[in-house]
């Protein structure tokens, strides 16, 4: 591994517990692995991390003005929402999912998630610090702790991290890193393909890039263990999972209500909530819930969604969400020694008849 | 999206060319709907209508939207015609994009910002009128130009010619700084002043003391460069241009200032607040001696800018460093360090990858090509512009004692498909893009920095480019980076060169007057001219020769410049510097070109800017049949980027802006390694490193909401 991660794995804070196959105080050997898989997601996780400090979110303050009131009102909110779910999932929940490790290294990549989950929670504070208002920011998280159906998703969510059932608790991080947090990215991709607020965007774009690698991994133990079991135990955790995606979903429903019906909104978050509420179902490798009519998504939201990093931003006005760390390597004599040649030196003129 | 089911928005068309249809084609016809959509939906409804131009022009001047002076040097009549000519054109957007950015930001509105008062064709006349200055004919030729999307000139000039309330039509500014508390605060001052009419402005921070040097004697005292970089930052985003351009700024530092690593640091991804950079761009000013150091696998060494000034007289960004190397080493009277030149560059390479800086400027080869006398020390904030510069001296209450010269440009750009499409007029073409770009020059006087005021008013700077050439490149079905791009690439270039020279040498001619330092400089030595007349010219692949006689393009012998260097001799250039490549962001999309003689960034193109939020755009000349011949910057990687611009470089007297595209995951040897390449091959300048990373495996968007099938398709 690159020691690009020496300076960096001080940002992880997070005390957390050692996994149950490290409790021999035994030293993670990342030269022998259980799974492949383990290492290139820990590569990518570091090959993206980021702070959000360099994202130049102040440029968005011309643009912050030109929103009424509601609007903003709708944004604060949807903000302090992920910022409740990245909380609990920082603490308990990927911290939980560390201790449920198959393998020494599945600990630590879950390790590096729960400090990314930590940088996340921490971004939205500043983009209220830089664009907001102390009261209207107050007002807000008055609102998550009191609106009902933010704090249902967040218990319902906690009760399965706090639980007995490991293979629960894989199946709560999925819905909560690839269904829950979609409807609050809605809005600030809706909002960037409006030419409004675009540096918040490109901080939720870092953010659904490290959500997409977290929820694909924990699906994909999920999954691996999943094989293992025995056929009732594999049926019990399936009705589970629909019967969990759909209460989550219920909820959901009222919680855009609540959010987005001043917008106008209502009907292209459900949408984009059935596209994510699949998604998260194909992460632990079962079928769709909803039929294709109903992932009538917006194109500009449908097109924003890659997590690829293909947007070619001009760096007036952004820093962009593309970068990544690079791997140190020093130059060696052979690369100093090329001697390039113009391959048209020497070729003859053609006469032109 | 809170429209009716039946006619789509048209950014949800536009945003569907990002989404390929059950075929696996790109759906061209969604962006064409979005543009025409685009109109009915936005741009007819609210423009404003005027029943015929007497009534448009007297309610704008009324009104104070259009400058009155546009308007006195002509008789009505051939304004009237002037326009009727331009709308003959029937020119129509090709994509949304361009529309779109065009309407957002460019064209005149109301003060509200509600509706539009322009369209592009006023917008083209408005501009001709007001640079040709009376001129009917030099007005006609403008309006030609640009109608046929042959000439673009860039976005504070297309932006602001002829409106009343307007900032400056010229865009980059470059100034020195000196090691004094007067010139530092002149330079803020200077700062706020340029960005707040408009474009960017570059710093060279190399003059200045380093962290721990002393003031008056007392030792440990400065506190470095970073602080001032700091103040900057803020001073560019306090001021924009009327609010229609963000303030940007540049700084570049050389390589040996002692303060490179703090400097190199302020972009760090883990960066402390207090040091982190965040908007202010970055330039690293790179030496021959610290390649050859490295090269060796030694040590380069940073010396004390203070002690440069006292021991030599001069500023160290003055100082041809590569030329007295050994000598600053074996001083003991200049304080000095030194970091493993190797270990130096891997930091520039770790750093590019996670913030797209520092730019690199390549000095001693750019020294090397100007053909004028004095010595440049940097570049701006988009790396074309390479100009001489000498420094003001200041009193103590801030005011000169003596004005220096710093450096402003402006630029324009010609897209290459449109000019090869009337390739026997390319001189013409050349001659009135000059004359449109002298124009500016002529009409530009910043009275609030006195340097700069002064600079052009001695040298009438300008900066021809290009754009469209990977269009170019696809359309005729040579790939990009390949031999024959190559050939077309340098023999382009040098017609280019040899009409500019031409045209410069004309308006010399018709004034009697010549930029002030033409008599020192290597056209009047006529050693310029050795590199054209020392061989014969032509094509050197069976494509190219095609492509000459199809085009029926006639490029300059080496009799021509032999005749074109006695006429230079005898009558002067008006211009000091002609050419520079500019990255073309805005105007390309407008003018549906590929950017700057880049390859294309994607074949669908996901742009995000401040203003207009992120829109999809297609690369221009791109069917759903020739893909092939329209690589991305990614796929052709940067060696193919830097063997083209190496093509160009020799005929370009001033830069080009050079970037580079990398797919992740990327080690720093890889970046290097580039740039090692492009240092041999005598890049002058690197601008931005951009980054592309493929989705993780399993996280695609396509796994969970579309057919296999459909996946294939994506991979276009």
């Amino acid at each position: 591994m690159s020691d690009n991660t020496n300076i960096l794995t001080l940002a992880i804070s997070n005390p957390v517990k050692p996994g149950k196959l490290l409790d021999r105080t035994k030293a993670i050997n990342w030269n022998i692995l259980e799974d492949q898989k383990d290492l290139d997601v820990w590569n990518r996780a570091w090959e993206n991390f980021w702070l959000p400090e360099k994202v130049p979110l102040s440029n968005d303050k011309p643009s912050w003005a030109t929103l009424k009131e509601h609007e903003r009102r709708t944004t604060i909110r949807v903000f302090t929402g992920l910022t409740l779910l990245d909380t609990i999932h920082a603490t308990i929940g990927a911290p939980s999912l560390a201790e449920d490790a198959q393998t020494p290294h599945e600990a630590h990549v879950f390790n590096q998630f729960a400090a990314m989950e930590s940088v996340h929670a921490r971004s939205y504070s500043s983009i209220f610090s830089t664009l907001c208002l102390t009261p209207e920011v107050d007002d807000a998280y008055r609102w998550s702790e009191e609106n009902p159906n933010l704090q249902m998703k967040a218990k319902l969510i906690v009760s399965l991290y706090d639980g007995a059932d490991d293979m629960k608790r894989k199946i709560a991080g999925v819905f909560l890193e690839s269904f829950l947090f979609y409807s609050g990215f809605f809005l600030p991709l809706y909002w960037s393909s409006r030419g409004k607020n675009t540096n918040s965007a490109d901080l939720i774009r870092l953010i659904i890039r490290d959500e997409s690698i977290h929820g694909m991994y924990t699906g994909y133990k999920f999954q691996r263990k999943w094989k293992t079991l025995g056929a009732e135990r594999q049926e019990e955790l399936r009705q589970f999972a629909y019967e969990m995606l759909y209460k989550l979903y219920e909820n959901e429903l009222k919680y855009t209500d609540d959010l987005y019906s001043e917008m106008g909104l209502v009907e292209d978050v459900k949408a984009f909530l059935h596209l994510n509420a699949n998604k998260a179902l194909f992460n632990l490798g079962f079928e769709p819930m909803f039929p294709k009519e109903m992932l009538n998504v917006n194109p500009t939201i449908m097109a924003s969604l890659f997590p690829g990093s293909d947007e070619n931003h001009d760096f007036f006005s952004g820093s962009g969400s593309s970068y990544v760390i690079a791997t140190k390597e020093l130059t060696t004599d052979e690369d100093w020694a090329i001697k390039p040649r113009n391959p048209l030196d020497g070729l003859p003129i053609l006469q032109i008849a | 999206m809170q429209l009716d089911k039946k006619t789509p928005h048209y950014l949800d068309l536009n945003a569907e060319l990002n989404l390929p249809g059950p075929d696996g084609r790109i759906r061209f016809e969604k962006d064409h709907e979005a543009a025409k959509q685009y109109f009915l939906q936005d741009v007819n409804k609210n423009t404003v209508f005027f029943h015929n131009l007497r009534e448009k022009i007297d309610y704008l001047i009324e009104n104070k939207y259009w400058d009155p002076k546009t308007f006195e040097m002509y008789a009505f009549e051939d304004i009237k015609e002037l326009f009727k000519r331009a709308y003959g054109v029937k020119f129509r957007f090709s994509s949304f994009m361009g529309a779109f950015k065009y309407y957002t930001s460019y064209t005149l509105k109301t003060f509200d910002g509600e509706r539009y008062l322009e369209r592009f064709e006023d917008r083209v006349c408005i501009t001709a009128l007001y640079l040709a200055q009376g001129d009917l004919q030099l007005a006609t030729d403008i309006v030609d130009e640009m109608m046929s999307t042959r000439y673009q000139p860039a976005t504070p000039t297309f932006l602001s010619a002829g409106k009343a309330q307007r900032g400056e039509m010229v865009s980059c500014f470059l100034l020195r700084m000196e090691d004094n508390m007067e010139s530092i605060g002149r330079s803020i001052n200077s700062a706020l002043q340029l960005s707040k009419r408009g474009g960017g402005v570059a710093f060279n921070l190399t003059n200045l003391r380093e962290e721990g040097a002393p003031i008056k004697h007392v030792e440990n005292q400065c506190s470095g460069v970073q602080p001032i970089m700091k103040m900057f930052e803020d001073a560019f985003s306090y001021a924009d241009q009327l609010g229609q351009r963000q303030g940007a700024g540049a700084a570049y530092l050389s390589i040996h200032h002692f303060d490179i690593e703090t400097f190199l640091d302020t972009k760090r991804e883990n960066a402390d607040e207090k040091i982190r950079i965040k908007t202010l761009s970055l330039g690293v000013i790179v030496t021959d001696a610290a390649y050859h150091a490295m090269e060796a696998g030694d040590d380069v060494y940073q010396f004390s800018a203070y002690d440069i000034e006292r021991v030599y007289g001069i500023p160290m960004g003055d100082l041809d460093i590569t030329k007295h190397y050994q000598e600053l080493i074996n001083n003991p009277n200049i304080k000095k360090k030194r970091i493993n030149g190797r270990v130096l560059l891997q930091t520039v390479g770790e750093i590019q990858p996670e913030s797209g800086y520092p730019y690199i400027m390549n000095i001693d080869t750019v020294n090397r090509a100007n053909p004028n006398p004095g010595w440049i020390g940097m570049s701006n904030l988009c790396t074309e512009i390479l100009q001489t510069s000498t420094p003001s001296v200041f009193n103590e209450d801030g005011s000169y004692k003596v004005i220096g010269h710093d450096i402003s440009c402006n630029l324009g750009s010609q897209n290459v498909v449109s000019m090869m499409k009337n390739a026997p007029n390319i001189g013409k073409s050349v001659e009135i893009a000059t004359r449109a770009l002298t124009s500016v020059s002529d009409m530009t006087s910043i009275e609030s920095v006195p340097s700069i005021r002064e600079g052009n008013k001695a040298d009438h700077a300008i900066g021809l480019g290009v754009m469209n050439l990977a269009g170019f490149f696809g359309i005729e079905e040579m790939v990009y980076g390949d031999l024959e791009s190559l050939d077309f690439t340098d023999l382009y270039f040098m017609t280019i060169n040899y009409w500019s020279l031409k045209a410069s040498c004309k308006i010399a001619r018709e004034r009697g007057v010549t930029y002030a330092d033409f008599p020192r400089s290597k056209y009047a030595s006529g050693e310029y001219f050795d590199y054209y007349t020392s061989r014969e010219w032509g094509p050197r692949t069976e494509k190219v020769l095609e492509l000459v006689k199809k085009y029926n393009w006639t490029i300059p012998s080496r009799e021509d410049w032999i005749a074109l260097a006695e006429e230079v001799k005898t009558y002067g250039l008006y211009n000091k510097y002609r050419l520079a490549t500019a990255p073309t962001g805005s105007i390309s999309y407008v003018n549906h070109s590929t950017s700057s003689a880049h390859p294309i960034a994607e074949r669908i193109e996901v742009r995000k800017e401040g203003k207009t939020g992120r829109k999809y755009y297609p690369a221009p000349g791109l069917t759903n049949e020739n893909a092939k011949f329209f690589p991305t910057a990614y796929e052709t990687g940067p060696y193919a980027i830097i063997d083209v611009y190496a093509a160009a470089t020799p005929h370009v007297d001033q830069g080009m802006s050079l970037t580079i595209f990398l797919e992740a995951p990327i080690t720093t040897r890889e970046v290097n390694q580039m740039q090692i390449y492009a240092w041999k091959r005598g890049i002058k300048t690197i601008y931005y490193l951009r980054v592309k990373q493929e989705a993780l495996e399993g996280t695609e968007v396509e796994t969970f909401g579309k057919s296999p099938a459909e996946c294939e398709a994506c991979a276009v």
